[in-house]
């Protein structure tokens, strides 16, 4: 495992090892804190990294994941679109996701989520962060906390067609873990790229030595200040700036796929219909497969628009028809390259919505928190295997519930970290991803 | 069965028809025998204040409650029992209840029949009004009157040096801590300039104060702080801190279809705040303007311009599309709502919108009491890029340099009563042509067939009206009369009067007179000449053509010059290109293309093969015995804003907050949580109660700037106190309501919230104060034990380090590079530029344009912030941000080493060195003093003069010239001094 310590040996290549002892004499708290939780004796490591599908808006999982036919004489909510069996498990999937489907062995389906609040913002907050009012470290932030990174010349959590910053925050972790966003939220991810990665002014050789002499400055105004974590942030982050200069272009670049490669990733397919914004979401896909490969430890990847109050079908339907293929051929990819068993894929949305009745003529759904669908795959996780269930209305989950903490400390778990050990002082008290509350690892989703 | 039921139904009736009769004693007996048994039989289980978790935050066991409604919305509509939520339970429609069986048809009936009847409750008078426990009491602190205490004793008696300085050891004392040391001069100066002007000190003025500060510390900081009050630049920086509060952008931002729509004349509002602060508007003043600055008497045209342009804080807000959006108006009002709230008072009403919130003092009702204020109140956001989907186009505030006209318009709306010899007097001027337009005319061509009456001559709509000269005439002139009967903002082009063209011709050679439509705002009502595709040049008038109204045009054109009299007053003048060629022909109420018609009538046409003279022209006007028009002054500028609706209306509940479902109506006011939290009968006196004749803008402005109101101060203490101390006494200077953080220093807070008042809301005195104090002038450095005792620094026994903002980065390298304009930049990149742009923006789209001035007058652009600040936390102006992100990414790092305008910096500062007559080592000397007001050392001159040479042999293959490498050598080492923490960081 990379160390903290590990890391700052590494940067400081190059200018002199000694200018960063005291440095590492000030960061040993934080490094003795971080070794303690390192538990993997306990716990199986069985992923290496996450991909988390972001659906923000709340998706509606009576007309995706969570079949709700009509049951009884008297019409009620449920699925208003066509559900079918699919694979050897018969995983129950809507026509909404047709290549989604042909994966269905590959699903691990989580049908009794629910969370606290029915408004986005908080809920968004809380899927991130597990807090819903506060800034706290993001997930990604967290794991990478945990984790370190597997690339040093890239980030540890990439956050692609980013949300709002408080998302991918490292709050009051060292400000390293913070996520690189690449593309703002519903931003054209064909022309998003790091912006200033590249400059010609300077040789590179000779840019190295002009950091350098900066990183010099930065040490000595550094060890008068002792302690402050901000400037010591800043000093790893121009270091790993400088190593992103060489890497990031090159993945980037999408330019050496095959065409039937951008075709199955429907690279450059851009559906604007209501709520559904127009992001290229299979360059997204294609991306974080790519960056899985170069070893980002978590990268995020956002469509919004999946809260579809007005027009529920046709824009449900255009949301599906963005994110299906692409996802398809992100599982595809990563099972043929041997990437799925140790990448989990999480699916899901800050909370979900209640279901139409399907003879009433009513096209508009509300949010709905107290019953929901994830769905993970890769990873360590069961496959195409259902867990718990929401009742006959969908309304609310019933058996097998799991709250975004329990999904938290289940994530932790898979990538061998304890959600009770994993944890960070600050303002006087021990913070923990998964909140002060009772979480519990959902081991039945453990293949 | 049949015979049964219509029994019933006649019962009914009978009854019905008995109770409307019936006194309030037999109204309260039915509610006693009838309804209440059933509520709490049925329904207290899950909808009292005994409940164990109380179904869908709904209260039925008060008549409050039962008005109030719950996350659903009201559940009753007195009076309206199929529109009440509770009867469409009750038939088990939407909602079920009770859920586990409907109740019997007759008990259901029962509830019609005693919400016809006005759903009289007699348990008002038993329930007392919501109450808060005990812990719910402390999260509503900020509602509570101010408590000015006496100042707590302290030990050390010789450290305070202002009372605030008082609270702060006093909390520190009780902790055991003691403050560390106070800042040394430089780093004291370094921050007083950052803090009061978002700029670094130059290094001679660094050694200028420090002697002073060793000979008189205090006269000497008292010095520098009264000259950085007083300087223009003072402004620049606070005014900034107050765009991130109001939510400043100056495009629309996504409207969710991936449309961004500029607002061209939003700068108007940033330079409203800037001058505001330089000028040290009292903060109760400066509110008031932003609220209700049109409704406010002014002395002077400049003063009336101001506060109409200060109520642009109302109207600047980022949109969501009005396309299939029934709610775009509440969305807008809803913004309104929330800035004042929140930027004002610090509270998030937002959630009220839709439902009211279980531990939140603001109920449903008092967000459609402000509701009621903003839905009266008329939003003037301008064209929004022209397109309708994204919003509806607006008038805006135009700005006179005068005081308009007050000679009243004349009323044109009936047809015009010539005298009989008028046709002659047109006649003897000797047009080529000219046709009454009363009967069918015979030198016209006109198709399909108009009519034509006496009174009101020909009637058109959608009618081609064409002719020819029969000879040259390169100067001529036209004159008519027209009604438009089409509204100024429902085409592009309202309608084209006149041109002369090659008819059919797409390129559209010629002169063409119309009236604008939407298409331009700055246009729209008034008259233009427009001379065809090739050359794209006109001009317009300034008159709004009011429709309905008859209107008399004269149009010359001589040479390359043209004017246009409206109504006897000349409205157009100025020089336009002729394009029309050979052509001699001319179409009438229509384009030459047939573009834009004219739906009204016309009368009195008349030709003319010359250029009348303007006596002539006027004659043609005067002949006609109708009133002349009143020339108001032009309009020097607009400015987006809000005015009174004409008539103003309470808003209803909107049920889930749409609009689709409306409940009861809730008179205009203000918030009720203080009276019903803490008893203050003051909140809610007759001093704010609103006129029926008033939007209720002006009381709300008087009733958010109380002197005594609980939030108003507190709130922009803590702002200021944020801005100077890097955080607030309150973390959450957005958020003073249940879920923000508690103040750290109560007592402080409600001491500097006084003093601000007493001190006549003046916000550079608050300032002057706070960096006086001597907790403001800490040192930043202190031992690890008080560091380790309080990390986030809470106590203040420290000063908090801090990173400069985007702004204060931009603009300290702009300044010693020396590439700084310091005046204020007029206008913006976008001033003229009424259009969607692509969204997010490519490079082709890149609106921005260089400048040298200070940041605060880049081109805000929602969605697409300038290229130089992006990087670093910029707030997004669609919500408000009392205090920004602060977060440290790679990216920002590759700003600093790659983007082009920290090379372009460095590249300049290197040239300036470049020329001076110096060696190396005085160069290196110069640039780390130049940079980082300070002198180096001989170490670090030492390996500075090793990386200049260096690097000048690693580029000597690449640059053979010495002169361009050395240059480029000292641009990369100019840079590298740039990307230091020593330079982003202030102590």
């Amino acid at each position: 495992m990379t160390t903290r310590r590990r890391m700052l040996q590494t940067a400081s290549c190059g200018f002199g090892y000694l200018a960063l002892q005291s440095l590492v004499q000030q960061s040993q708290a934080a490094t003795v804190e971080r070794d303690a939780v390192d538990t993997t004796a306990a716990i199986p490591t069985r992923a290496k990294r996450v991909i988390f599908l972001c659906m923000s808006g709340g998706p509606a999982q009576m007309d995706t994941f969570d079949y709700k036919p009509q049951v009884g004489k008297k019409s009620h909510p449920g699925s208003v679109f066509k559900f079918d069996q699919h694979g050897e498990s018969g995983l129950w999937i809507s026509e909404l996701m047709p290549e989604t489907a042909k994966h269905a062995d590959r699903l691990c389906v989580i049908n009794g989520m629910h969370a606290d609040t029915g408004n986005h913002a908080q809920s968004f907050l809380q899927l991130h962060t597990g807090e819903r009012l506060r800034k706290r470290p993001s997930m990604g932030s967290w794991i990478s906390y945990g984790l370190g990174t597997e690339n040093e010349d890239l980030p540890s959590f990439i956050s692609l067609n980013a949300s709002k910053p408080s998302v991918y925050s490292a709050a009051f972790l060292p400000t390293e873990f913070t996520g690189t966003p690449i593309g703002t939220n519903g931003e054209d991810m064909s022309l998003a790229t790091i912006r200033d990665i590249a400059a010609a002014h300077l040789p590179q050789h000779v840019k190295r030595d002009q950091l350098d002499l900066v990183q010099l400055m930065n040490h000595e105004h550094l060890a008068s200040r002792a302690g402050d974590a901000e400037l010591e942030g800043v000093i790893e982050s121009m270091e790993l700036a400088f190593r992103m200069q060489s890497v990031a272009p090159e993945l980037l670049d999408l330019s050496h796929e095959t065409e039937s490669t951008l075709q199955r990733y429907r690279v450059g397919k851009k559906l604007s219909i209501g709520t559904c914004r127009p992001t290229d979401f299979g360059r997204q896909c294609l991306l974080a497969r790519r960056f899985a490969e170069a070893g980002v430890r978590f990268i995020e990847v956002n469509h919004g628009g999946w809260d579809q109050h007005k027009d529920h079908r046709r824009d449900l339907k255009a949301n599906c028809e963005t994110v299906d293929a692409p996802i398809a051929a992100l599982l595809q990819d990563l099972a043929a390259r041997g990437l799925l068993e140790d990448t989990l894929l999480v699916w899901g949305g800050e909370f979900g919505r209640p279901g139409l009745t399907p003879d009433n003529g009513k096209d508009e759904s509300g949010h709905n928190e107290k019953g929901f669908t994830f769905w993970l795959a890769g990873g360590g996780v069961k496959v195409g295997y259902a867990h718990g269930r929401t009742d006959e209305t969908g309304a609310r989950a019933v058996e097998g519930k799991v709250h975004f903490r329990d999904l938290h400390a289940t994530i932790l778990h898979l990538l061998g970290l304890n959600h009770e050990r994993l944890s960070f002082q600050h303002e006087g008290r021990n913070h923990r991803l998964t909140g002060p509350e009772e979480a519990n690892v959902v081991s039945e989703l453990f293949a | 069965m049949h015979r049964i039921q219509l029994t019933s139904v006649l019962l009914v009736f009978a009854s019905l028809a008995s109770l409307k009769t019936l006194r309030a004693d037999e109204q309260q007996l039915f509610f006693e025998s009838k309804i209440r048994p059933v509520l709490i039989e049925h329904c207290y289980k899950c909808h009292s204040g005994d409940s164990e978790n109380i179904g869908g935050g709904l209260l039925i066991d008060s008549r409050d409650g039962i008005l109030s409604g719950g996350q659903s919305g009201p559940v009753l509509l007195s009076g309206r029992p199929d529109e009440s939520l509770i009867i469409q339970a009750l038939r088990y429609e939407d909602l079920e209840m009770p859920p586990d069986a409907p109740l019997p048809e007759k008990v259901i009936n029962d509830f019609v029949k005693w919400i016809s009847l006005g759903a009289s409750d007699p348990r008002m008078i038993e329930v007392p009004p919501k109450t808060f426990g005990n812990s719910e009491n402390e999260a509503l602190w900020s509602f509570h009157p101010r408590q000015v205490l006496s100042l707590p004793p302290v030990k050390d008696s010789s450290w305070p040096r202002d009372a605030m300085d008082q609270f702060v050891l006093s909390r520190l004392e009780e902790t055991g801590l003691t403050p560390t040391h106070d800042a040394d001069p430089r780093s004291l100066l370094r921050r007083l300039y950052y803090d009061l002007i978002g700029l670094p000190p130059t290094l001679e003025q660094v050694e200028t104060f420090v002697p002073d500060y060793q000979r008189n510390a205090s006269t000497a900081i008292v010095s520098v702080v009264d000259s950085l009050l007083a300087s223009p630049q003072f402004g620049v920086r606070w005014g900034r801190h107050w765009l991130d509060v109001a939510r400043f952008g100056e495009s629309n931002g996504d409207d969710g279809l991936g449309r961004n729509a500029t607002f061209p004349h939003a700068w108007r509002y940033r330079d409203y705040v800037v001058d505001a602060f330089n000028k040290d508007l009292p903060y109760d003043r400066f509110l008031t303007e932003q609220i209700a600055g049109d409704l406010l008497p002014a002395e002077t045209a400049q003063q009336r311009n101001q506060q109409l342009t200060a109520t642009g804080f109302l109207a600047i807000s980022s949109k969501p599309a009005a396309a299939m959006n029934s709610d775009f108006a509440m969305d807008v009002v809803d913004d309104q709502i929330n800035v004042v709230c929140t930027a004002v008072l610090g509270l998030s009403v937002a959630c009220a919108r839709c439902h009211d919130h279980k531990h939140d003092p603001i109920p449903t009702r008092d967000y459609y009491a402000l509701a009621g204020i903003f839905s009266s109140t008329e939003t003037l956001y301008g064209a929004a890029g022209n397109e309708k989907l994204t919003a509806p186009p607006t008038p805006l505030h135009e700005l006179h340099s005068t005081f308009t006209s007050q000679e009243p318009r004349p009323d044109r709306s009936s047809p015009p009563k010539f005298p009989a010899n008028y046709s002659q007097e047109i006649d003897a001027l000797e047009p080529v042509l000219h046709e009454k337009l009363d009967i069918a005319p015979e030198r016209l061509l006109v198709q399909p067939h108009a009519r034509y009456t006496e009174n009101e001559f020909a009637l058109l709509k959608d009618t081609t009206i064409t002719g020819s000269f029969g000879a040259a005439a390169d100067s001529y002139s036209v004159a008519f009369w027209f009604r438009n009967l089409a509204k100024n903002n429902a085409k592009p082009i309202t309608a084209y009067l006149f041109s002369r063209a090659a008819l059919e011709n797409k390129e559209l050679p010629g002169d063409h007179l119309g009236i604008g439509g939407n298409h331009d705002s700055e246009r729209t009502g008034k008259l233009f000449v427009f001379n065809g595709n090739s050359s794209k040049k006109s001009i317009a008038g300034t008159t709004v053509i009011a429709p309905q109204s008859w209107n008399h045009i004269v149009f010359v054109r001589q040479g390359k010059q043209t004017k246009v009299f409206l109504n006897g007053q000349l409205e157009i003048e100025g020089e336009l290109p002729p394009t029309f060629g050979n052509s001699l022909e001319f179409s009438l109420a229509i384009r030459s293309d047939k573009f834009a018609p004219l739906e009204g009538n016309l009368a009195e046409f008349s030709l003319f093969a010359r250029a009348i003279s303007d006596e002539d022209a006027l004659h043609l006007h005067s002949a006609s015995g109708q009133p002349r028009g009143v020339r108001p002054s032009p309009a020097q500028g607009y400015a987006m804003g809000v005015r009174e609706k004409a008539k103003p209306a309470d808003s209803k509940v909107h049920i889930n907050g749409l609009g689709s479902k409306l409940g009861d109506s809730v008179p205009r006011g203000m918030l009720s949580a203080y009276r019903s939290v803490i008893g203050d009968e003051n909140s809610t006196s007759d001093e704010f109660r609103i006129h029926e004749k008033s939007s209720g803008r002006l009381e709300l402005t008087q009733w958010v700037t109380r002197a005594d109101h609980p939030q108003t101060a507190r709130v922009m203490v803590n702002r200021v106190w944020l801005h100077l101390f890097g955080q607030g006494i309150v973390a959450t200077p957005d958020d003073f309501g249940v879920y923000g953080s508690r103040p750290s220093h109560p007592e402080l807070l409600d001491h500097l919230a006084e003093r601000f008042v007493q001190d006549g809301w003046s916000i550079k005195k608050l300032i002057r104060a706070i960096v006086l104090s001597r907790t403001y002038q800490l040192s930043s450095q202190c031992d690890l034990q008080l560091q380790s005792a309080d990390p986030d620094n809470r106590l203040l026994a420290r000063h908090s380090r801090r990173r400069l903002d985007a702004e204060s980065l931009r603009d300290s390298m702009l300044q010693v590079c020396g590439n700084i304009d310091y005046a204020p930049q007029l206008g913006s990149a976008i001033d003229k530029k009424d259009q969607l742009i692509s969204w997010p923006p490519g490079e082709a789209t890149d609106l921005h344009r260089e400048s040298n001035h200070r940041s605060l007058y880049l081109c805000r652009l929602r969605h697409a912030p300038p290229k130089e600040l992006a990087a670093f936390d910029l707030p997004t102006g669609v919500e408000v941000m009392g205090n920004r992100d602060r977060t440290t990414l790679p990216t920002q790092a590759l700003f600093l080493l790659n983007s082009d305008f920290v090379i372009r910096q460095a590249q300049h500062l290197a040239e300036r060195v470049h020329l001076l007559p110096l060696d190396d080592e005085e160069r290196v000397k110069l640039l780390i003093s130049v940079t980082l007001q300070r002198h180096s050392g001989a170490a670090e001159i030492a390996r500075s003069l090793a990386y200049i040479r260096s690097t000048d042999e690693a580029l000597a293959d690449e640059i053979t010239e010495p002169s361009q490498r050395h240059l480029r050598v000292w641009a990369s080492y100019s840079q590298g001094l740039l990307a230091t923490n020593e330079f982003r960081y202030v102590d």
